[in-house]
């Protein structure tokens, strides 16, 4: 037993001595490369690196929304155009029926996106609408929504001028609309020289009973012709004539649907029924009754006379430039 | 004439969003951290980053390749897609018994050391090899592998 021992023993020291030596060796080899000097730096070759490069380039999406009022445009043609007058280019035209949104796609980068130097145009093949030339500052890419552009027809422009019929002196800041069937289509005001230049929807032009009127809240009646196109200059004259105011004290018609009677006396017929701000050249009194003139306008333009009586409570007299109650006052 | 601050820095903010490209980089292999102009901007692989169109240097970083330093102008478009493929740097083991010699590698990494370990980039360099500081010898080494590299000199030049 004591000498299997032993044996054992031998083995493992021999062994062991085995193992020290196998771990002498290793450390000793490993050793050397470990404590080898390391170069502090990445040694390159100085290639230039494998690299892969794509670009995305994206579209512009041109939105242009659009309302229409009045007549039918017919087919649009839409075109865009990029630089200035002198540079023009067409990027794009398309025609179609018309949309209520407009979609236009443009390849990236063709737009000037510092300076409105872009140009949409919008031509319709109905001859009564004007070509719609629209600058726009445009985006690199992605949406470029335009604000709503409406799509009406040319407008009916007409001008003249407001004067005071008696002396032709120009009546400043004096509305002046245009009228269809009594409903107003626009208002402007004369400026300090009396002239007025006022626009409507060009649909107007194919209506009936167009009429251009002057001073609808002015002292005297107001000025009002018919429209007859193609005239659009019309001279409007506003007041009692010279001749009128000649013939005696000017008298103003209080309010419409005033009675213009034959005679003074009571239940005496009427020819006519006079409205406001009209203008009656008084010559007598008679109680509480009225005589005189008023002018009226017949279809060439000239002024007639006629005479006539109105009660007194429906006349204000002009004197001086104001009016006064010619109830209350004795002329 | 009155300058609306309020109103400004708005149109700015606008003007410079709409300014930018959005960048994707991608490495092979990834991660790797990415620098754009000295600044980290992540690692691999980025996307959506919003660039401005220019000039640029990009840099890229990955424990075991050869770092990358890019320099490159930014196109205006709508996105740029960039993909980097990245060289191993290997352990190399260099060795000579020779010890009066200077050698240095691509005219740049010197050492006079018998023994040395160096992390060189995959791919050819060229290695000049100095005794007292005279050329005595140039080698093209190819990298492809960890290896040890035994440097003989086959001739004394004391013979030319």
């Amino acid at each position: 037993m004591i000498v299997m021992i032993k044996k054992i023993r031998k083995v493992i020291i021999n062994k062991g001595l085995l193992l020290g030596l196998v771990i002498a060796s290793f450390t000793l080899s490993g050793c050397s490369f470990s404590l080898m000097a390391k170069y502090p730096r990445i040694i390159t070759n100085q290639r230039i690196p494998l690299v892969s490069i794509s670009y995305e380039f994206g579209e512009i999406e041109m939105v242009i929304p659009l309302e229409y009022v009045g007549l039918d445009p017919g087919r649009l043609t839409f075109e865009v155009y990029t630089g200035d007058s002198a540079s023009q280019q067409l990027l794009v035209s398309v025609t179609t029926d018309p949309p209520n949104v407009m979609p236009l796609f443009l390849p990236q980068g063709t737009l000037d996106f510092q300076n409105p130097n872009n140009t949409l145009v919008i031509k319709m093949s109905n001859e009564d609408f004007d070509p719609l030339t629209l600058p726009f500052t445009g985006v690199k890419f992605g949406e470029l929504r335009l604000p709503p552009i409406l799509i009406e027809e040319r407008r009916l422009i007409f001008t003249g001028r407001v004067r005071e019929r008696s002396g032709e002196s120009p009546i400043p800041d004096l509305d002046v609309s245009i009228l269809n069937f009594g409903s107003i289509i626009n208002t402007v005001y004369t400026d300090s020289t009396g002239n007025y230049k006022l626009s409507i929807p060009g649909r107007y032009k194919y209506v009936d009973d167009l009429s251009i009127i002057a001073g609808s809240d002015y002292q005297f009646a107001p000025a009002r012709k018919r429209i007859q196109l193609p005239q659009t200059e019309y001279i409007l004259d506003i007041g009692p004539s010279a001749e009128l105011i000649s013939l005696g004290n000017m008298y103003i018609i209080k309010k419409d649907q005033t009675h213009f009677r034959y005679f003074p006396h009571a239940g005496s017929n009427s020819s006519m029924l006079i409205g406001r701000g009209e203008v009656l050249a008084g010559q007598k009194v008679t109680g509480d009754r009225v005589y005189g003139f008023i002018e009226a306008e017949i279809g060439s333009g000239e002024l007639i006379l006629i005479d006539g009586w109105v009660d007194k409570l429906d006349l204000n007299l002009f004197l001086d430039g104001t009016l006064k109650d010619a109830h209350e006052n004795r002329y | 004439m009155k300058i609306d601050i309020k109103k400004i820095i708005p149109l700015l903010l606008v003007s410079i969003l709409i300014g930018q490209v959005r960048l994707s980089l991608v490495t092979i292999p990834r991660p790797a951290n990415v620098y754009i102009d000295g600044e980290q901007i992540g690692r691999t692989p980025i996307d959506q980053y919003k660039i401005r169109p220019g000039e640029h240097q990009i840099q890229i970083i990955a424990k075991g390749y050869a770092p990358i330093l890019y320099p490159m102008i930014i196109n205006e478009s709508k996105a740029v897609n960039l993909e980097f493929f990245l060289n191993p740097v290997y352990d190399i083991k260099f060795k000579t018994d020779h010890k009066d010699l200077t050698f240095k590698l691509n005219k740049e990494h010197e050492w006079n050391k018998q023994k040395i370990k160096l992390q060189i980039e995959a791919g050819d360099h060229e290695l000049q090899v100095y005794r007292k500081g005279v050329l005595i010898d140039t080698r093209g080494i190819t990298v492809d592998q960890p290896a040890t590299i035994r440097y003989h000199l086959n001739k004394n030049p004391d013979d030319d």
